[in-house]
């Protein structure tokens, strides 16, 4: 082991040292490709320069980074390069670690805009199906973007007041570290507040290079990924990011991704009149229901009782008619008379022998008869 | 001040559902005091939340994160 002075140091402590100190310079560089852009391994490199002055920085990024790009990085394009500086040890050699490429240059830009969006919509992050709806009345919302900022304020000042709550999560919306911020946000919501209905991921407008975080697959695949739905409110109207194109609410600004929450709860302030009166409308039907099936039964008892007095009635009276006509003392005034013999009424002359007594029954006294045959 | 827990979403739903109730046939009239009970509080304290309540703003420290 060497012995080292404070100021005495092994090259790899140096070096170890100098890196630790390096890493501070999260930047982003821009400048112009420069000579061969190098493929080896899982690594490419390649030298940034500036057009105007003589000074070339070594880059080194993994080959994930360029892929996310869509478009192939070439001599004479220019870009933003966004990590720190670093010295390989091995070497000696001083490069810069890009953790993010960024492309400069509308021309550039709207390329890879059209590339990337032509990639995800082939891989359904756009489809409708996959939309969450926003839910109404919600209550726990997730604010991703840049705080104290107009776009901020703009949507914290629209928002309907109904005891809501919000959690804003500070990222930057521009800049190197935009894309890892915002990812990270959206990422923490959905591990950390089960209780977050919506999202809101929002920014002010600006030019199609500072809305770029807003054009990141990285971004584009964080938000299909949410399990929180994600209303996102990009710029002015006429911005349009894939950001937008992926979540599952297009807000055309911060003041509009208010509105979108705050619509379900003025129609519910609405909505809840109305139900208050069917409530009320629904009571009075079913009391005058009520009303109506007690009088009707009632009724119904009173007019089947009536009915079966009636018939009981009409019965009777026949009854009556029958027993009249069957009566023997109407027969006999009518000149009919009843002959017994034996105690018993003779209904055939069969019952009868010759000189036989029999006794007459007529309306006013009786007679006994005596008996003839064949008369 | 209206309640902190109250949510407005269930308690809409369940007016909603109560008033559904109502176009069912059969409906006895004891049961229909009681849903009827029930409804106009759920109106009055719904009402009292969209009235009174205030939006409640909280910045989450994302640093704490990182200094652990």
């Amino acid at each position: 082991m060497i012995s080292t002075t404070p100021n005495e140091l092994t090259v790899s402590e140096f070096l170890k040292a100098l890196n630790m100190n390096l890493r501070r310079y999260r930047v982003l560089v821009t400048g112009e490709i420069t000579g061969r852009v190098n493929r080896r391994g899982a690594v490419t490199y390649f030298s940034l320069h500036d057009a105007e002055e003589e000074a070339v920085l070594q880059c080194m990024a993994f080959n994930s980074i360029l892929d996310r790009l869509g478009i192939e990085i070439r001599e004479g394009m220019a870009i933003k390069v966004g990590g720190y500086p670093e010295i390989w040890k091995r070497a000696g050699m001083f490069s810069f670690k890009v953790f993010e490429i960024l492309l400069t240059g509308e021309g550039e830009l709207k390329r890879q805009f059209e590339m990337l969006m032509k990639k995800l919509e082939a891989e359904g992050l756009f489809s409708p199906e996959h939309k969450v709806p926003i839910p109404n009345f919600a209550k726990h919302i997730g604010l991703i973007t840049a705080a104290d900022r107009e776009a901020m304020n703009d949507f914290i000042t629209h928002l309907a007041p109904h005891g809501l709550n919000i959690e804003l999560y500070d990222v930057r919306v521009e800049g190197a570290r935009a894309v890892e911020e915002i990812v990270e946000a959206i990422s923490w919501f959905n591990e950390n507040r089960p209780e977050i209905e919506v999202l809101v991921l929002t920014r002010g407008g600006g030019s199609l290079e500072s809305l770029q975080a807003f054009n990141s697959e990285l971004v584009a695949r964080a938000i299909f990924a949410s399990r929180i739905p994600i209303i996102c409110g990009v710029g002015h109207e006429r911005d349009v990011s894939i950001a937008d194109f992926v979540a599952d609410m297009r807000a055309s600004t911060p003041t509009h991704a208010a509105k979108i929450i705050s619509e379900s709860w003025e129609r519910g302030a609405l909505e809840l009149d109305q139900q208050a009166e069917r409530l009320s409308g629904n009571i009075r039907e079913r009391i005058t229901q009520a009303q109506f099936t007690i009088t009707t039964t009632l009724q119904q008892a009173h007019d089947s009782l009536q009915g079966r007095f009636a018939q009981l009635d009409r019965a009777l009276t026949e009854h009556m008619k029958k027993l009249m006509l069957g009566n023997p003392e109407l027969k006999l005034k009518q000149g009919y008379s009843i002959m017994r013999s034996h105690n018993a009424i003779i209904k055939s002359v069969a019952q009868l022998r010759e000189h036989d007594i029999v006794e007459a029954q007529f309306h006013h006294g009786k007679a006994k008869l005596q008996f003839q045959k064949g008369v | 001040m209206a309640k902190q827990n109250f949510n407005f979403k269930k308690a809409f739903e369940e007016l909603e559902k109560i008033n559904e109730w109502f176009s069912g046939e059969d409906i006895d009239i004891d049961e229909a005091l009681e849903k009827f009970k029930r409804g106009t509080e759920l109106v009055k304290e719904a009402k009292k939340h969209l009235k009174e309540a205030e939006n409640k703003f909280t910045r989450i420290r994302k640093e704490l994160g990182e200094e652990e």
